[in-house]
């Protein structure tokens, strides 16, 4: 009997936590709805993404066709019958379906990888907050560790040596972000466990995996979400600084980092191989932050910068 | 109560850096033989065998590690491949290079961003207020190196102002530094801001208003005082970015420092360099952040006691 009252408290406890999570996604969308500069950025990330899927599809030109007589054309400059509306590079190649092409190859890459730290920082955030034990305190130490230091440093040097393959660079571009989404959600979790809803599932008799995951989980949610977008915007830099340097995504593969690199060797005479794919980068990150910042203003309004 | 933390700083930054520098080591080991790079392509096989034995790469992993910490502990990493000269003297003068660079990266980051967020703050809802907060946001998301190869197109290319590579005088540090200088710049002055507005927000500025004091007293003698030690902290922060972008932009400069020796080493597998260069490095970033956190904490005592 008294059991039975249990589950059914329980029960509706966990409905209620389903109920706020369900009214903070109408918050989101109405955040948006209402917010012009965002709304626009989002709807331009969400063109660059067709656009990268459906690269073979738009994108004018093949990206690899070289045309030495085309070499260098200005951008608007038609050739041969197609008209090359960003100029073509040192090797006649097209730059609009080069920066295209680009994106399709990078942006899963970073979407992946800022995907997979967010998955392990956040379990190992959560586990970290709920149980202060030795493991936990030790996953802490390591995170602060990594935060405080300069990574890109450490990934320049393994990369290196490793030799760089897509693997090997989604696993650096991983090891990026993990730390701040395990902080965040430990951070959380401290505060969180104490409240009462916590207290009063836990007196009810769910398990830590219950309580994980109905009750602390959603409410640890909209932190990392936030951080999640300010994190995919970091890597596509640090993806395009790796390929700037030639240790990121290896020629002939498009991408906007190995594209400036080339550009550099021109830039006495051409001014539009090096000027596209950086405002394709600038861009990106760009809409990519203002959307962040949305997200920060409508789920987590104590961390409002206005 | 602090001094007894610095022994507890000083372990926990040994720790840190021989994590690093160990876990270089092993997967430089992993990553293959550099053997035929150092005898040369063509070398025969017994001239590749001597070449071996000279570097002690016919020995086990583990007793190569021993020797490695050995020689390290003494600052010893070797001669590099490339430049066949003791790595570690050449890797600290081309950090000097590079303190020169972030040095001067660091200074326009305080000079701009501090004005720049105080300004933002006070005159919020402004024209002037939007325009560094527009700013700010573009200042986020350029990529540094891109925005040196801009530089250079504009200022080298086009007008012949300033030199676009090498190493001199402040004409050389200029473009570099000011690239270098943009993102912190822009986090900064959005941190600053917001740092300001919590301040301006505080019970005691209610009072010295309510006191009828004019506003450019209350913004200079008390709130920019309360406002300076989350600026020390945001400086530390600074310090780990700043030596990390040097490492592309002075691969876009063509700089000789720290970063470009990095890079160029890494591409060439020079593995006593880069294990110099990373040590250095490592040092110099955990150091100067245990410095910051320490004095933080002495300054306000009011924060709480960690143990690393």
């Amino acid at each position: 009997m008294q059991r039975q009252a249990a589950k059914i408290t329980l029960d509706a406890l966990d409905s209620e936590a389903r109920m706020r999570s369900a009214s903070l996604r109408w918050r989101v969308v109405h955040g948006f709805l209402s917010n012009k500069p965002s709304l626009i950025a989002l709807v331009f990330l969400v063109g660059i993404f067709a656009i990268a899927i459906a690269a073979p599809l738009v994108s004018p030109a093949d990206p690899l066709d070289q045309n030495l007589e085309g070499r260098l054309s200005a951008p608007m400059s038609s050739d041969g019958g197609t008209l090359n509306i960003l100029g073509t590079d040192g090797l006649g190649r097209d730059i609009l379906s080069r920066i295209i092409h680009a994106a399709r190859f990078a942006l899963p890459l970073v979407l992946g990888a800022a995907i997979l730290a967010g998955v392990i920082g956040t379990i190992a955030g959560l586990y970290a907050g709920y149980r202060e034990g030795i493991i936990g305190r030790f996953l802490l130490g390591i995170a602060d560790m990594q935060i405080a230091f300069p990574y890109l440093v450490v990934a320049i040097a393994i990369l290196g040596a490793l030799g760089t393959s897509t693997l090997t660079l989604f696993v650096a571009l991983s090891i990026f972000g993990w730390a701040g989404y395990t902080r965040v959600a430990a951070a959380s979790v401290f505060g969180l466990k104490q409240r009462e809803f916590v207290l009063a599932a836990k007196t009810l008799g769910a398990s830590n995996l219950r309580i994980l995951l109905n009750h602390l989980l959603p409410n640890v949610m909209a932190p990392i979400i936030v951080l999640f977008t300010f994190n995919v915007s970091t890597l596509i830099i640090v993806e395009s600084a790796l390929s700037f340097i030639g240790l990121g995504i290896q020629p002939p593969t498009p991408s906007w980092g190995n594209m400036l690199n080339d550009s550099q060797t021109y830039l006495g005479v051409a001014w539009w191989p090096a000027t596209f794919p950086g405002l394709a980068i600038m861009l990106t990150v760009l809409a990519i932050n203002i959307v962040g910042d949305r997200f920060r203003d409508v789920l987590d309004p104590s961390l409002r910068v206005d | 109560m602090l001094l007894r933390e610095i022994p507890l700083k000083l372990i926990y930054m040994v720790i840190v850096v021989w994590t690093i520098v160990t876990m270089l080591f092993f997967l430089i080991r992993l990553s293959g033989d550099p053997v035929a790079l150092l005898a040369g392509e063509d070398a025969t096989p017994a001239r590749r065998e001597e070449v071996r034995q000279s570097y002690g790469l016919d020995e086990p992993v583990f007793v190569q590690y021993e020797r490695f910490v050995e020689k390290a502990v003494l600052l010893d990493f070797g001669d590099s491949f490339r430049y066949r000269r003791d790595a570690f003297p050449f890797v600290v003068d081309r950090l000097r290079t590079t303190l020169k660079l972030a040095g001067l990266a660091m200074a326009l980051t305080v000079v701009v961003a501090v004005p720049a967020g105080i300004l933002a703050a006070i005159r919020r809802g402004k024209l002037s207020s939007l325009v560094v907060m527009l700013g700010s946001l573009v200042g986020q998301a350029v990529p540094n190196f891109w925005l040196g190869i801009m530089f250079i197109w504009i200022f080298s290319v086009q007008l012949h102002w300033l030199p676009s590579f090498g190493d001199g005088g402040i004409k050389h540090l200029l473009m570099p530094a000011i690239a270098l200088a943009a993102l912190p710049i822009a986090r900064q002055t959005r941190l600053v801001r917001s740092g300001m507005l919590d301040v301006l927000n505080q019970d005691y500025i209610r009072t010295a208003r309510s006191k009828g004091l004019r506003e450019s007293v209350i913004v200079y003698r008390h709130a920019i005082k309360n406002m300076m030690l989350p600026i020390l902290a945001l400086v530390g922060l600074d310090i780990a970015y700043l030596v990390a972008g040097s490492v592309v932009i002075e691969t876009v400069f063509a700089y000789p420092g720290i970063g470009s020796l990095l890079v160029t080493s890494v591409l060439a597998r020079d593995y006593p360099t880069v294990q110099a260069a990373v040590f250095v490095i490592s040092i110099l970033v955990v150091g100067v952040n245990a410095l910051v956190d320490l004095s933080y904490r002495w300054l306000d005592p009011r924060i709480g006691v960690s143990p690393v």
